[in-house]
């Protein structure tokens, strides 16, 4: 018993001293401090790690490129470029920003940039994006050259650079390592220094008195992840955090009441559409079935209900407007479930039939629930699926694997130029469930020109391909939901889900 | 690894029995716990065609309404409708047949192997006890939550995997139990009687040490028909539940937390279900454990 | 000491169970190149990749190279944080460790008592209520209480943080969600074991000597009881880390609960083994501790083997 009691004793004086040296009370987002919550701990604070736009937005802070898109995503803004121009059909030539300084000391210039820019050519993450760029070259003290395999458009050669021109310290970099230390303590140019990271509760940076773009008026930037969206609401309706990204539509309404908070909603480009493999004998691989899917499905029904209105119609082609190369006069079709079923019966399936249906759960937005829907619309035509829930990871593997048989939910936010979109669809790319020799040819011309005019030209007859033998029923494009407290200025959202955070600040 | 409790004498089967019953049904909680049983099993198995309502059957302009006891309610709808307007009642009757079907089934299998491997471990003793009593520590020693995710991230969740996920690694409380009371129970100066005697090992298991195993076995499958049918929930929030359409009552409660704000009832109410399921099994247990314990009736009220 | 010995003996018996189950699983579930990469990668660099980690050797080869690393205290990298995997479990520890400790520690401030008293007035109303009441704990998911809880006390009356960890505030409501359960089971044991203790035959004898109740009930029967109570209490440590793993998702703590869950979502095979590894570890240890408190609990227990 003794022994009880003293073992009882020790462990509440080892609270209590443990507690003793915590504080206790809450901690409020002091004045001069701006707290973001994502839903996810950034896994590298170096951008070249990966693509994951959580990742990207902590290390943005730090890290600039020289180029980044417009708020819009419909062009593109200098960030440590201040110019550009095309100098020969495959050559962009940049002009950079002069008296740059990365915070060690070391100075941005052309030399630096080539480093960095050399650095997004071997990334393998990044590959997909940047693989039309060839190399970069030196070519005075503040000009660099951006060449390309062969002819290609400016746009192209931009969004490369939007995507993967992030601007390293060279002798920082090569001392830590690009892919090991720099993950720990990335140092670069942007308006924010790091501080530190406690892994999974904050990542801490502090204003760059000497940014060029002028010292940020908020000291202290801290980013938490806080994974479920409910306590990401809750932590902002309290006043723990400031700022918060990927707000649960459930909470809107109640945020919108909440006087002390502000919603932002900006259109979003990531295109949702439900994929039908071909790769397996079936249904599917009937052209008039896959035209039929388009009837069955109450997409209207779905942004109006389950996404609140807030979502845009994806309409004949996988793109939104302000993907380069959508074509404005396309016109989605009206839910028609009678329609659908005649259709069925007219390529063979009077009884309908049943098919394989996978998404993932909690790698979209309301990804299951999204599904959920879809499949008991399909039901009502005839169609009866299989549901199949997948963790995200193991998704991600089936998807390269080309294992998601027979239809799969999906979301894909490529850069907004419908050659990112369309090289998804053609025979040889990895996750292509849909071959057509015809629409692979159009590709390899398009790849192949500089003219931009010409390459609109292309991607409609691509479209048009589309709409007679659909690889996918698209359906919508959700809005991006961030909240602030009232008292947070000077922040707009950006299409391309950046978060810029040099010029934010707290009111009184 | 264990610890050798005091043994108990063990009573005479058929007086027990009787003396029991009556016993059983003065517990009032018990009583309860029989009566909310049958209310409960009997939902879980009403017949799909006389729901209220599809309990698949989603109208999205009927999303989120509330129970019929809220304003806004409607008794088309007693317990509201969930984020894809499906009535919430019919989906917790329906579900609850998943949800006890696969708490109970895995329940089964642990017993089944953990019952025994514990005797067989106490009652051999031996080598073999060395063997499956590490078997033992090593199940208990891996943390549950992750193998389970990790087995099902990769297998996904047919009701299938899900009862052996779930089932399998609790044998272990099973044979760690079982083999701490059969060890007691085989070196009472009665049974080491028997076995002199020569009685035969069957008839020394069933009639001297299994009805000394039943108090334990009781209270440990209450304690772990409650811990599965919220572990299928855990696991249904971090994201591998049930396959839909299939509803279960862990799926309805992880689903329905994306919805506390506009719709409390979504996840509230399967979450009911679950604790009266938990309640009812547990006063059943606790009864049950009161009643074949001999040595606490005989002093009840003592104190 | 020849116990010790033994004993030493058999935990090494279930770790090489442990790593060769963990082994398996992890080595299952998929490549962490795929997801790493993310899905714009290049099938050269995932191939690449996979060479440079040595996924593409046989599954017994990466099997001995991870125990002989191991052994040398090397428990490979962290493909999600590019750091010592081992380092990164550490760093995270005390983050549970101050969460479980708290919740253990109100699971008996809170249980027993609670549960002592309730024996002593078996069939009471107290008792009823008491039953009733554990059952909440044990019957309502942890990550439901921790977002109503969250919803409730942080947002509507900010009374307490929502999450993060740093100042008591902060851990009031996590340890109060994960140590729910714990309250309920403790509870109940120790009602089960003080029913069951009051009516042994040195307790009577102890009464009838005329000793004072309250004398009986916290010398004799009280330490008796205890003992199943530890026992259980030890055995949930598994489970507290299981239960971690959601509390600390909803309050967002950063603890090794999180850090292994995401690890398994991301195939961040040496997180997994790292996390399985040591938690074994610490199981075997507690539960070893555990049995030494038995015989100072009741000195008439043998330790059985």
């Amino acid at each position: 018993m003794i022994m009880v009691r003293t073992t009882v004793m020790a462990l509440v004086v080892a609270l209590l001293f443990g507690a003793a040296s915590l504080a206790y009370g809450a901690p409020r987002s002091p004045r001069d401090t701006l707290v973001v919550a994502q839903g996810f701990d950034p896994r590298c604070l170096s951008p070249l790690f990966g693509t994951a736009q959580q990742d990207k937005n902590v290390s943005g802070q730090v890290v600039e490129r020289l180029v980044q898109f417009s708020p819009d995503s419909l062009g593109f803004l200098p960030e440590l470029a201040i110019r550009w121009e095309k100098t020969a059909p495959d050559t962009l030539r940049v002009h950079l920003r002069r008296g740059v300084r990365f915070t060690n000391g070391e100075e941005f210039n052309a030399q630096s940039a080539k480093y960095s820019l050399d650095q997004m050519l071997a990334s393998r993450a990044l590959a997909f994006f940047v693989s039309h760029v060839r190399a970069a070259e030196v070519v005075d003290f503040y000009t660099v050259d951006v060449k390309a395999r062969g002819p290609v458009s400016e746009r192209m050669i931009l969004t490369a650079l939007a995507m993967g021109s992030f601007q390293y310290p060279p002798q920082y970099t090569q001392q830590v390592g690009l892919l090991q230390g720099f993950c720990q303590r990335p140092i670069g140019t942007g308006p924010y220094k790091f501080v530190e990271w406690v892994k999974d509760d904050r990542v801490v940076f502090e204003a760059n008195p000497d940014y060029w773009g002028g010292a940020p008026r908020t000291r202290r930037l801290i980013f938490r992840p806080i994974p479920e969206g409910a306590a990401r609401v809750a932590a902002l309706q309290a006043g723990d955090i400031d700022l918060a990204v990927a707000v649960p539509l459930d909470a809107v309404d109640r945020i919108s009441a909440d006087p002390n908070l502000t919603t932002h909603s900006i259109r979003g480009m990531r295109v949702f559409g439900l994929m039908l493999s071909q790769k397996w004998e079936g249904p599917l691989q009937h052209k008039k079935v896959r035209q039929t899917l388009q009837y069955a499905i109450d997409v209207d029904g779905i942004i109006r209900t389950v996404l609140k209105g807030r979502a845009r119609r994806v309409m004949g082609q996988p793109l939104t407007p302000e993907y380069f190369g959508y074509q404005q006069d396309f016109k989605g079709v009206a839910y028609d479930p009678d329609r659908a079923k005649k259709m069925l019966a007219e390529a063979g399936f009077p009884n309908g039939f049943q098919v394989t249906f996978k998404y993932p759960s909690g790698r979209y937005p309301q990804d299951k629930e999204i599904s959920e829907v879809i499949a008991s619309q399909l039901l009502k035509v005839g169609i009866r699926t299989q549901q199949v829930v997948m963790e995200p990871g193991e998704f991600l593997t089936q998807l390269s694997q080309l294992g998601l048989r027979d239809m799969f939910f999906f979301g894909t936010l490529p850069p907004p130029d419908a050659h990112f979109m369309y090289t998804q669809f053609v025979c040889d790319f990895r996750y292509a469930y849909w071959c057509r020799k015809d629409f692979d040819a159009l590709m390899a011309r398009a790849s192949a020109t500089s003219d931009d005019k010409e390459r609109l030209k292309l991607y409609r007859e691509m479209a048009l391909i589309f709409q007679d033998d659909p690889p996918l029923v698209n359906l919508f494009a959700a809005s991006d939901l961030y909240a602030t407290a009232k008292s947070v200025a000077g922040w707009r959202p950006y299409k391309d889900q950046f978060l810029y955070l040099a010029k934010v600040y707290k009111r009184e | 690894m264990a610890v050798v409790a005091s043994p108990h004498p063990a009573v005479t089967l058929v007086p027990r029995r009787r003396r029991a019953a009556s016993a059983f049904l003065r517990d009032r909680m018990a009583v309860i716990g029989v009566g909310l049983l049958i209310v409960i099993v009997a939902a879980a198995l009403w017949p799909f065609g006389w729901l209220p309502h599809d309990p698949t059957w989603s109208d999205l302009d009927a999303r989120l309404r509330p129970p019929a006891f809220l304003s806004g309610g409607s008794l088309s709808h007693p317990l509201g409708t969930d984020n894809l307007g499906r009535d919430i009642l019919s989906r917790m009757m329906y579900g609850g047949r998943f949800s006890l079907f696969v708490a109970l089934s895995a329940v089964a299998i642990a017993a089944a192997i953990g019952i025994t491997a514990g005797l067989v471990a106490g009652y051999r003793g031996g080598r073999l006890d060395v063997v499956i009593m590490r078997l033992v520590d090593v199940q208990l020693a891996f943390p549950l939550l992750l193998l389970v995710i990790a087995v099902i991230a990769v297998l996904g969740t047919s009701l299938l995997v899900l009862i052996v996920v779930l089932g399998i690694p609790a044998w272990a409380h099973y044979a760690r139990i079982v083999r701490g009371s059969t060890l007691a129970t085989v070196s009472n100066t009665y049974v080491e009687a028997a076995r002199a005697l020569g009685g035969s090992e069957g008839r020394l298991i069933t009639r001297h040490i299994l009805p000394n195993l039943a108090t334990p076995i009781v209270i440990l499958t209450t304690f772990e028909i409650a811990r599965l049918l919220l572990l299928e929930s855990a696991v249904s929030f971090l994201g591998l539940g049930i396959q839909p359409p299939t509803p279960s009552w862990g799926t309805m409660i992880a689903d329905g937390r994306n919805h506390l704000y506009e719709g409390w009832w979504v996840s509230t109410m399967p979450g009911l279900a679950i604790f009266v399921a938990v309640l009812a099994f547990n006063f059943v247990g606790d009864g049950l454990r009161d009643v074949l314990d001999p040595r606490l009736h005989a002093r009840r009220g003592s104190f | 000491m020849r116990f010790l010995v033994r004993r030493f003996a058999q935990l090494i018996v279930v770790l090489v169970g442990v790593s060769i189950v963990v082994f398996g699983i992890v080595r299952l579930t998929g490549d962490p190149v795929v997801i790493l990469l993310g899905e714009a990668a290049t099938p050269q660099a995932v191939a690449e990749m996979r060479a440079e980690l040595g996924l593409d050797r046989p599954i017994y080869v990466q099997y001995l190279r991870f125990v002989g690393n191991a052994l040398r205290g090397d428990f490979g990298r962290s493909l999600r944080y590019q750091q010592s995997a081992l380092s990164l479990f550490v760093e995270r520890l005390p983050a549970t460790l101050e969460l479980t400790a708290a919740a253990l520690l109100l699971a008996l401030v809170v249980g027993l008592p609670v549960g002592v008293m309730a024996a002593l007035r078996p069939q009471s109303v107290f008792d009823s209520a008491v039953r009733a009441s554990a059952l909440i704990g044990q019957a309502i998911p942890g990550f439901y209480l921790g977002l109503v809880a969250i919803i409730v006390f942080g947002a509507h009356y900010k009374l307490l943080p929502t999450g993060g960890r740093g100042t008591l505030a902060q851990l009031i409501m996590p340890a109060v969600t994960l140590a729910a359960y714990q309250v309920a089971i403790v509870a109940r044991f120790a009602r089960g074991a003080m029913l069951e203790t009051l009516g042994e035959d040195f307790i009577r004898t102890a009464r009838a000597k005329g000793l004072a109740r309250l004398r009986v009930v916290v010398r004799h029967a009280l330490r008796n009881a205890l003992i199943p109570v530890v026992t259980i209490l030890a055995l949930q440590f598994g489970t507290l880390l299981s239960g971690a793993v959601v509390t600390e998702t909803v309050f967002a703590w950063p603890g090794v609960g999180r850090l292994a869950v995401q690890a398994i979502y991301t195939r961040d095979f040496a997180v997994v083994q790292v996390t399985v590894m040591v938690t074994a570890v610490l199981f075997v240890v507690i539960n070893l501790l555990t049995d030494a408190l038995y015989v100072l609990l009741d000195p008439r227990i043998r330790v059985a083997e």
